[in-house]
This record gives structure tokens, sequence and C-alpha cells, in this order.
């Protein structure tokens, strides 16, 4: 993960943050039995199973649920630095590979990834939270010294560029802005914002 | 040496009228609220450091191979009523009165009829039942992280539209 630009000693509750927002949304996207990274299948259960499962008082989607205790163990870890650990812990996570397949072993059921393998990704929905996550703690470094001497709309801009990544759009620029109670008072403070 | 006063101004007062009016906080209310039932429905909590709902007392009794206990008891009225998610829907009666109901001055989020509530207090407190925590009620709690990353966006984007009139 990227945090350049966020104080260090906000850094564990942003990572804190977006451990808890992934979980949040891969359970979410397991319950609709969809997977929540990109170009990923999610089969339906065979017909057989479903049966079964049905009858035992279950659904009949693959939610990959039963006992509950592998959905349960699915958390989040901080670790060293900038990156965060999502996963399966302890006795859960061989059942978790049993449908995830990351080591590579094969077993009687179909691929359903949960998590991103090293070269996939989040769908977008949880990409652009994780983002927005990001952006709204670099709002921290906000100083409205800055605004003193801003009287155009490039210059607004530029200064919230260098805020929240200079790659951002304008768009994306403003709403991180109006996010931001501290930026957004401050803007009005100052008669800018009628230049976002 | 200088002498200076800084003046603070409110947003634009069309702004902030708009901002604090019922429509736009009924719209960002009922946005709340549903994404508050979309994850109850998938077993979550919507308070923060709750985690996924624990699980019904059928569930506990088929890990020692007996099937009986709830949901199964109420199987034969409801038989839509499933042991997983654990989504405090069996009606529909409660979950449908959890409601937002904006003022002006905020957006209460909340159950109106006595019955319902009773129910989602019972749910929210542990009364006689797991606690299944429904709102964050309690001082110190806040929604999931989810849940407040759409307020936000929900608030700038209503700020978004308001600038641009």
């Amino acid at each position: 993960m990227d945090l350049t630009g966020i104080p260090q000693n906000k850094r564990p509750q942003v990572k804190q943050d977006i451990g808890e927002l992934i979980v949040e949304k891969v359970l979410s996207s397991v319950a609709a039995a969809k997977s929540p990274v990109v170009g990923e299948d999610w089969p339906k259960l065979n017909k057989e199973y479903k049966a079964k499962k049905v009858s035992e008082g279950f659904s009949g989607k693959a939610d990959l649920e039963e006992s509950g205790d592998m959905l349960n163990a699915l958390a989040t870890k901080n670790t060293r630095g900038d990156n965060i650990k999502v996963g399966f812990f302890g006795s859960q996570a061989l059942k978790a590979d049993g449908h995830l397949k990351f080591s590579g072993k094969q077993n009687h059921t179909p691929q359903r990834r949960a998590l991103p393998a090293v070269d996939q990704q989040f769908n977008e929905d949880i990409e652009q939270d994780i983002d927005k996550i990001i952006q709204d703690a670099k709002s921290s470094n906000f100083d409205e010294n800055q605004l003193k001497d801003i009287t155009t709309k490039e210059q607004l801009y530029d200064y919230l560029g260098e805020l929240f990544g200079d790659d951002e759009s304008r768009h994306d620029l403003r709403l991180a802005a109006l996010r931001s109670e501290e930026i957004s008072q401050a803007l009005a403070d100052n008669d800018l914002m009628d230049l976002l | 040496m200088g002498l200076k006063v800084k003046v603070s101004l409110p947003i634009r007062d069309d702004v902030v009228k708009g901002l604090n009016s019922v429509s736009t906080q009924k719209k960002i209310g009922n946005e709340v609220v549903a994404a508050i039932k979309a994850l109850i429905a998938t077993g979550q909590s919507p308070v923060r450091g709750f985690g996924r709902f624990e699980e019904y007392s059928a569930s506990r009794n088929r890990r020692q191979g007996k099937a009986s206990g709830y949901p199964f008891s109420v199987q034969r009225q409801f038989p839509g009523k499933k042991l997983k998610p654990v989504n405090l829907f069996l009606s529909g009666d409660m979950i449908d009165d959890l409601q937002a109901r904006p003022n002006g001055a905020s957006i209460p989020i909340g159950f109106s009829n006595k019955e319902q509530a009773d129910k989602a207090v019972k749910h929210n407190s542990g009364d006689k039942v797991p606690i299944r925590r429904i709102l964050p009620n309690h001082r110190g709690e806040e929604f999931t992280v989810g849940i407040t990353r759409l307020i936000r966006d929900l608030y700038a984007e209503a700020l978004n539209k308001l600038l641009k009139k």
C-alpha cells in the first residue's frame, strides 16, 4: 500500500480501517455468492451438494457457509511498514485454501477466490474505498495558511493535488476536499468555495 | 504590530439550507438505512467491532449432532428461514420498521413501532438472545468502516451538488 503523504502517527489507524473495510466487503460479497476479485468466477453449487445443503437447513447458494468457522476466521492483521494482512488465519487457513487455491493444491471443490492472489486485485468498489480512506487521511496535512494566496481555480486545484495526489482527477480532488469538514470550512472562511 | 481578526463565514446560506433540507436528509438517510439492512442481510453487524452475528441455536446444536433449535423451530411457519446467514429476518416486520426519519436538524435512524423496537432492543442488548448489535447507540460506538465511508461520501456528494447550483 502506498501511504506516502500520511503522517506516521496516522498510519496504524489507516491500516486498521482498510483491513476492516476489506473484511466487511469480502464477507458481503461472499454472502451474495460473488467473488470480490476482478476476473474471478464463482461457480454455483453442484446439484447434489446444493440439495444436501438445503436439506440441512442452509440456502442453496455457494456462500462458503456451513459451520461458519472459516468465515469467522477472516481477519485483518497489521504488519510492519505500510502493509496489512487480510486472510484466514489459524486452523481455518487450510480449509480456506481449499476454496482459494493459493497453494496450487487441487481438491474436489471448485476455485472460489474470496481474496485476490498476489497478481490479482479486488473489484473497483473495494479499491475505490481503499483509495478514499488513504486520501482522507492525507487531509490531516492540510494547512489553511496555504489558502491565503490562492485566487484562481488552477491554484486551488494545484494545492489540492499536492495534498491528495497529483494523479487524482479534479472531480476526485473536489470530493476529497468536501469530505473533510476542516477543509470545507476553511474554503468557506477564505471565500474559495466558488473556485471548487 | 498588526491586528487581525478572522470572521468565520458559514458556507453559503443556500448550501447550508440545502444540506439541512428534509429532502436531502431523506435521500442520505434512506441510503444509509439501505446499507445497514444490506449488511445485516449478510450476517454482519453494522456496529464497528462486532463482526459477524453469532450463529443461531440450531447451528450450535448441529455441532453436537442434534437437529433442533432456532430456526428449525419456526421453519414450518417460515419455510424460507435458513440456518445461515444470521440476518435477523423472519417475517421482515422488524427490519422493515428500521427507517431514517430526518427532521432538518439531524437524521435519526431507528425503529418507531413499539413491538418492532422492543424486538430490536432485545437483539441489540442480548436480552434472552445472543447480542446481535443493530445500531451503534452506546457511547463511543460507530458504524462499520464501510457504512461510515458511505455517510461521508453521501454528504460530500450532496454538498458538491448544492455548490454546483
